[in-house]
């Protein structure tokens, strides 16, 4: 194949412009859906350790439902399909008042699905510490949530801070099929890039290193919160 | 296992450097039809009327017709018993590369023929000219760009008609909130799904969303023709004998009005005429002979 390599291309404007803002949106994606993704991962986490018939089943559901769907199809679901079946007015409103509607439904989809992965590590990590603390804070006077929250969490979501740092990686890598709706970010603009100016190879190279530049910053990131709250300093306390 | 993957190196870049060759080897294309008498036709799955699979599977359509004209002329000019052609089908993102590395040696589709394609791909004379319109819903009362002010407007990432929207929008001073969608079929659920008021495209790819369209007489092309997007067919780079005989069979059926009565064949069911642009592109090329 003839492939005449071009690596000015990117720099020329409006090229270089569309792969600023391309990782702009990456990482916005990235981080809304990781917010998500924590948020309802915890509580779904914790629902799911719960001493009761009910909750751990309701959280068992969502955890089964959300961690079987393929992502791309549940986007697709909530882009096309949700405004559909929600009643006309709501789903206008989704579709044309929600301001930014591609991104609010990138990271709500994106952010469930990681969500329920981030759910099952959660439970393991509590289960891993040992629910078995939970009569012994229950003991002390706390009730189950304050027990959750100042004992079972805390050391619970510390033994599983490398899986987390995977979960937020297989996040930041996730929110490309976000393009699909519209999205432009650093996929969606490099293939903006190729079919401008058919130099495709540059613009997915540097999308390639870039991706591997936001993991390789997570994962810094990822370490240095460990080293200063983690399981790492809370074994270097003990002799 | 170290020298074994090297040996496969080898072998790969050996590969790589021989079709490099056929890629680059003067009038390839001459020298295959001769050898084997095969061409190899690269068509669009759903560009309808232009390039497109017929109930059959078949491909069929406008581009397909012409090509095949322009085969009957190579056939007689290189004096061969028969054409036996190869259809490979392309799409947006592939027909260009294919082209380029000689897989496909003729293009019979919708490609805008713009200078950057020319650089890596040579082109027949302009088959179509297509312009860029809005595909709205009839209730929508969209009838002039004017009309778009605060509106929602999809337009396809990648295509000719999303500099000429950012234009548009700079130019009419409109407030619009453009929708990015990935293809044709995308622009048409917004629209119908009412997340886009209009589709802004090039009318080419239309007439296949609107058959697509399960309510197709709610949908109305409106707007002006905007901007010039001539099309051609695409034929790898050089080639000049071929391109000659592309250029010169093509030539003459404009010349003869066998070229509008092939565009009306296919083009009339939809209610579309030779338009002014392309008229004008066809008698620009109509050279004696």
């Amino acid at each position: 194949m003839n492939y005449n390599w071009d690596w000015g291309t990117l720099l020329r404007e409006p090229y270089l412009g569309w792969l600023w803002s391309g990782l702009g949106w990456t990482v916005l994606v990235s981080l809304g859906s990781w917010a998500i993704a924590l948020a309802v991962g915890i509580t779904a986490g914790v629902a799911r350790s719960m001493h009761s018939r009910f909750i751990p089943q309701v959280a068992g559901v969502y955890i089964q439902v959300f961690r079987n769907i393929p992502p791309l199809v549940q986007l697709f679901l909530w882009y096309f399909v949700f405004p559909e079946v929600a009643p006309e007015s709501v789903g206008l409103w989704i579709k044309r008042d929600l301001p930014n509607p591609e991104y609010i439904t990138a990271i709500v989809g994106i952010g469930l699905f990681s969500g329920a992965r981030v759910a099952e590590q959660v439970r393991a990590g509590v289960a891993a510490v040992g629910i078995h603390l939970m009569p012994a804070a229950l003991a002390t006077g706390l009730r189950p949530l304050q027990a959750f929250r100042l004992i079972l969490l805390p050391l619970g979501l510390r033994a599983i801070f490398g899986p987390l740092t995977s979960e937020f990686l297989i996040t930041v890598k996730l929110s490309s099929i976000s393009l699909t709706i519209g999205m432009l970010e650093l996929t969606a603009q490099s293939r903006h890039i190729e079919n401008y100016t058919f130099h495709g190879l540059e613009a997915f190279a540097v999308a390639t290193a870039v991706y591997l530049l936001i993991g390789l910053a997570v994962t810094a990131l990822m370490r240095a919160i460990d080293r200063h709250f983690g399981a790492a300093r809370f074994k270097r306390a003990q002799p | 296992m170290k020298r074994h993957v090297i040996r496969l190196l080898g072998a790969a870049c050996a590969v790589a450097a021989v079709s490099t060759a056929a890629a680059q080897e003067i009038d390839g294309v001459i020298k295959k039809l001769q050898a084997t008498n095969t061409i190899t036709v690269g068509y669009r799955e759903t560009l309808l009327p232009t390039s497109y699979l017929d109930d059959d599977k078949k491909p069929t359509g406008y581009a397909i017709e012409m090509c095949l004209r322009i085969l009957d002329e190579v056939k007689a000019e290189l004096k061969l018993p028969q054409i036996q052609v190869n259809y490979v089908p392309v799409n947006i993102q592939n027909r260009q590369a294919l082209v380029a590395n000689g897989t496909v040696n003729l293009e019979c589709g919708g490609t805008v023929i713009t200078f950057a394609r020319n650089k890596q791909v040579d082109f027949s004379p302009v088959s179509y000219v297509a312009a860029s319109q809005l595909l709205v819903l009839k209730a929508s009362r969209i009838s002039k760009l004017e009309d778009l002010n605060g509106k929602i407007v999809a337009v396809a990432t990648g295509g000719s008609s999303e500099p000429e929207l950012k234009h548009i929008i700079e130019t009419y001073k409109l407030k619009v909130r453009v929708l990015n969608v990935d293809d044709h079929a995308a622009g048409l659920i917004a629209v119908e799904s009412r997340r886009a008021d209009a589709y802004f495209n090039d009318n080419a790819a239309f007439f296949s969303l609107i058959k697509q369209s399960k309510n197709s007489s709610n949908l109305a092309v409106v707007g002006p023709e905007f901007g010039y997007s001539p099309q051609g067919f695409m034929v790898p780079k050089n080639n000049p004998t071929f391109l000659w005989l592309v250029n010169h069979a093509m030539g003459k059926m404009i010349k003869s009005g066998e070229a509008e009565k092939i565009f009306d064949k296919w083009f009339g069911p939809f209610g579309v005429k030779v338009s002014p642009k392309l008229r004008a592109a066809w008698e620009t090329f109509s050279y004696p002979e």
